[in-house]
């Protein structure tokens, strides 16, 4: 294991799915269809990091997010996935992703960041509340295994999308990548349930 | 019995769509997502991948591979009796939440009643096994067949109960019958004497007496089970008691008796199929599951008889603090479990069910109880004495008041039977209402002319009354915060200090109310020592844990603000202030005052908490036989007391003790650390 600093990279493209999905899927009990990386992946790249331990070697822990309006009244980020590979855990690189991720959803004038993780993963929840999340709710019975979640949820005061934040975010970064077309919309009509984040509770 | 493996669901014209597709692709830039309008993320997440085990639940893979199932394989009446047992753990576990998929539906009878039809089997399948008197055919198409056909009306009569929206499709229990019939066209009556049938048949074949009576009590206890679940609204307490009586001695009979295992490779062993989802229409992936052994399963059975039993004693009980009193006792104490969806939705129908109350009784009770379990008289005496001017105004508030306590009441006791979370969540709606209803009083109090100063006393408490429940209410959301870990560290001792600025005001309540002489007195006294003791220790634990708030101003703020979101909500403003407000700047210069006073002492406020705890030793109140649970409950708090006791004994010492002695996980009482060396 080297000792040099890790290097933190937007996601670039489709390359960067097959290890996103790995380190992702380790720590899954029911695996995660290709469909639900691309849902975040494609719309909101932006909002997505990985982490090298240098230049040369795959990433060792990734950061997939969304932003959008909730209930349109509030802008409303979401974390979906974040993971750190075991081998490189505890020395501040979830951290520093989720730093990464919010402060470009501050530049895109978020209120509120909220996720939901298993109630028993005291890892994820001190890294988020060293953060400043709570646990606003309990989620009784939400995962198909029967085990609760916690809905953790940071509020983001207004102004704060100039505040710097105490890592160097090259700023000003472009809305969205250039490289991204926005993804082509086929209009049919609309279903009769709307459920666009995991938990509608 | 239809063949499921080539009756393709929706039929078998099925066209071959890959050519069309990849055309379709060949237009697509690489990396491009087609997305429709209302695309969501659960649509995507739905989507599976063909080959993939874990996620394609038609995959078979070698080790699966099990014989075609026979399903008149003669069995030995203890095998059939194994299987029972086994049908009785699959229910089990879909009431505890399971799928029927991963559970009842496994048991392969289920999709073959039609085989077990004794007027459909022909003479071939007749003479297919040699005859063998131990292994009758009737076993399975008497016995075997009105087992599960009962067992499938059970699980119908509790689906009707539990689809009515009182508990939560794929939250609290899972509904989806993946196109298996639960015989929901067949009358339950006609099941009850299929399963009479073949107690009759039993009673009369060459079984051994031993083999009978172990066939008997099992259908004798489905049959009872199934009897329980027909009953219907309003639920007869007689009859509840009755069945739920018979199936606990069937019950414990059955416990006691031995059965011998079938070896591995008796037809019984292959009665199972776990991967039965995969030839089923499944909706979701259904993970494979263990079943619980079978002392689990009665166990759990043994539950939902405790659960009918305790309604019938509710039921006996007409008055709303028992049943408030029973309901909170199940959620506060550690040691209960929380009871299957069923009886959750069960006991709310029981609450309010088209127009009545508990039952049978008129929703106007509840306005009864409101003034007779607080103040202790009749409403007519109530309204006699307060003399509402007969004014249009001044009716319609009273109608408005009346109304609104009938409705909030019963929310209130329903709550009770939702699952935590969502019961947290009522009651930040419900202290709202209540407030509210506290506004409705304050606004009827000038039209209000009693005569003497009784009926001017009754005027001045009636809004407290109210604002009692609003407080219960909020109280109920910081214990229920504490119960469920909501709290972090940083977070735990503001919990803590508004929790005893919400108990100080309900204790001024309660003050008021004791003026009063009432029956309600004793159930008071009862509320003022055990509301007192938490609002001691709730203050002790805030001064010692006041150190572990670091978190900058701003952040606190902000979360404390978004933390109350439920007394922030702008209703309020147009409302009298709902006291105590949720006044962040108040924490700091109130405990700092507390922890200045040289005569502060966490340990002592323990050792008068657990005095006040002690002293309800024999009282009863409104507990009814409840008082027994919450006497039980109330030492459970007293020993909290004494293991904190031995924190510090003064506001002095504070400062140096170690906030890692404080036990948090799995610690024994839910709103309490333990204290660790
Ligand atoms: C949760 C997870 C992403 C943390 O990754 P990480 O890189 O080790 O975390 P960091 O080093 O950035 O830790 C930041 C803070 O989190 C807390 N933390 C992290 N791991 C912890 C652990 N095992 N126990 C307690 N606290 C922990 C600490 O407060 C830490 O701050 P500190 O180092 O100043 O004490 C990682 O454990 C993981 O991948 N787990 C499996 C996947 C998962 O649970 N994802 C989250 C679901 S949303």
């Amino acid at each position: 294991m080297s000792s040099s600093p890790i290097v933190y990279r937007q996601y670039t493209g489709e390359s960067d799915l097959r290890h996103i999905m790995s380190l992702v899927q380790h720590e899954l009990s029911e695996p995660y269809v290709i469909y639900t990386y691309r849902y975040f992946l494609r719309q909101w790249p932006h909002l997505s990091f990985l982490a090298y331990p240098d230049e040369n070697s795959d990433p060792v822990g990734v950061i997939v997010c969304k932003q959008s309006m909730h209930r349109e009244t509030r802008n409303r980020g979401y974390i979906a996935m974040l993971s750190v590979h075991r081998d490189w855990r505890k020395r501040g690189i979830a951290s520093t992703l989720v730093r990464r991720s919010l402060a470009i959803m501050k530049q895109h004038g978020v209120e509120e960041v909220v996720l939901e993780t298993e109630f028993d993963n005291s890892a994820a929840l001190s890294l988020y509340e060293s953060l400043g999340f709570i646990r606003e709710k309990r989620l009784f019975r939400f995962y198909l295994n029967g085990k609760d979640a916690f809905r953790l949820v940071l509020v983001v005061p207004p102004g704060s999308e100039d505040q710097q934040d105490d890592i160097g975010i090259p700023s000003p970064i472009p809305p969205r990548p250039l490289f991204l077309a926005p993804p082509r919309m086929v209009p049919i009509p609309p279903l009769p349930y709307d459920a666009d984040e995991a938990s509608a509770r | 019995m239809y063949d499921m493996d080539v009756d393709l669901p929706g039929g078998s014209d099925f066209e071959d769509v890959t050519k069309l597709f990849a055309a379709a692709a060949n237009d697509m830039d690489p990396e491009a997502l087609l997305m429709t309008d209302t695309f969501s993320l659960l649509d995507a997440m739905s989507a599976f991948e063909i080959g993939e085990p874990r996620m394609d639940s038609g995959m078979v893979t070698e080790s699966q591979q099990r014989p075609p199932f026979d399903p008149l394989a003669p069995m030995l009446p203890q095998e059939i009796c194994w299987i029972l047992d086994r049908a009785f753990a699959c229910e089990m576990e879909w009431h505890a939440g399971a799928s029927l998929t991963q559970t009842v539906h496994t048991l392969l009878y289920v999709h073959y009643l039609d085989d077990l039809n004794p007027d459909f089997i022909t003479g071939h399948q007749r003479y297919l096994y040699p005859p063998d008197p131990r292994r009758p055919l009737e076993l399975l198409s008497v016995v075997m067949r009105a087992s599960v056909m009962a067992l499938l009306k059970s699980c119908d009569l509790a689906w009707r109960e539990l689809s009515k929206g009182k508990v939560h499709d794929v939250e609290d229990w899972l509904g989806e019958k993946s196109e298996v019939s639960l015989l929901e066209g067949i009358s339950a009556d006609f099941v009850l004497r299929k399963v009479d049938d073949a107690l009759t048949w039993l009673q009369y074949s060459n079984l051994s007496a031993q083999d009978v009576q172990l066939l008997h009590d099992r259908l004798l206890l489905r049959k009872t089970v199934m009897q329980l679940l027909k009953l219907t609204l309003p639920l007869s307490k007689k009859e509840l008691r009755r069945l739920s009586i018979d199936a606990r001695v069937l019950l414990q009979r059955i416990r006691s008796q031995s059965l011998t295992q079938p070896t591995p490779d008796s037809p019984a062993a292959f009665v199972f199929d776990p991967h039965i989802s995969r030839r089923l229409a499944c909706f979701m992936p259904v993970r494979i599951i263990d079943l619980p052994p079978q002392e689990q399963a009665w166990d759990h059975l043994s539950r939902l008889l405790d659960g009918w039993e305790e309604l019938s004693h509710l039921l006996d009980n007409p008055c709303v603090s028992t049943w408030e009193i029973a309901g909170c006792l199940r959620i506060w104490s550690p040691r209960h479990e929380i009871h299957p969806a069923y009886l959750r939705s069960l006991s709310q129908s029981v609450v309010y069910d088209r127009g009545n109350v508990m039952g049978r009784l008129p929703p106007m009770w509840s306005v009864e109880c409101f003034f007779q379990e607080s103040v202790g008289c009749s409403y007519e005496a109530f309204l006699s004495k307060i003399c509402i001017r007969n004014d249009s105004s001044a009716l319609w508030l009273k109608k408005e008041i009346e109304n609104r306590i009938c409705k909030y009441t019963a929310a209130d006791l329903r709550a009770n039977s939702y699952n935590p979370p969502r019961r947290r969540r009522y009651f930040m709606k419900a202290s709202l209402q209540w407030h509210e209803v506290f506004d409705l009083f304050l606004q009827l109090i000038p039209y209000c002319e009693p005569f003497d100063s009784e009926g001017q006393a009754l005027v001045d408490v009636m809004p407290s009354i109210a604002t009692m429940r609003r407080l219960a209410a909020s109280r109920e959301i910081i214990l229920s915060g504490l119960q469920q870990d909501l709290y972090a560290r940083e977070e735990v001792t503001i919990a803590y200090w508004y929790l005893s600025r919400i108990l100080d005001a309900h204790l001024e309540c309660i003050d008021q109310i004791l003026n009063f002489d009432t029956q309600a007195r004793e159930e008071m006294k009862i509320q003022l020592n055990f509301l007192t003791a938490l609002q001691v220790m709730s203050m002790a634990m805030c001064a010692i844990t006041y150190k572990q708030c670091t978190l900058p101003y701003q952040r606190t703020a902000l979360n404390f603000v978004r933390r109350h979101k439920w007394a922030f909500k702008p209703e309020y403003e147009d409302l009298a202030p709902a006291l105590p407000l949720p006044d962040l700047r108040r924490f700091v210069p109130e405990v700092e005052e507390m922890l200045s006073n040289g005569q502060y002492s966490p340990a002592q406020s323990f050792a008068l908490a657990e005095d006040m705890l002690d002293s309800l030793e024999g009282l009863e109140g409104f507990a009814s036989i409840w008082a027994e649970d919450r006497r039980a409950f109330f030492q459970g708090l007293a020993r909290i007391c004494i293991q904190l006791q031995a924190l510090p004994a003064s506001s002095a010492d504070v400062a140096g003790f170690d906030l890692r002695r404080l036990k948090w996980v799995d610690r024994t009482h839910p709103w309490f650390p333990d204290l660790g060396v």
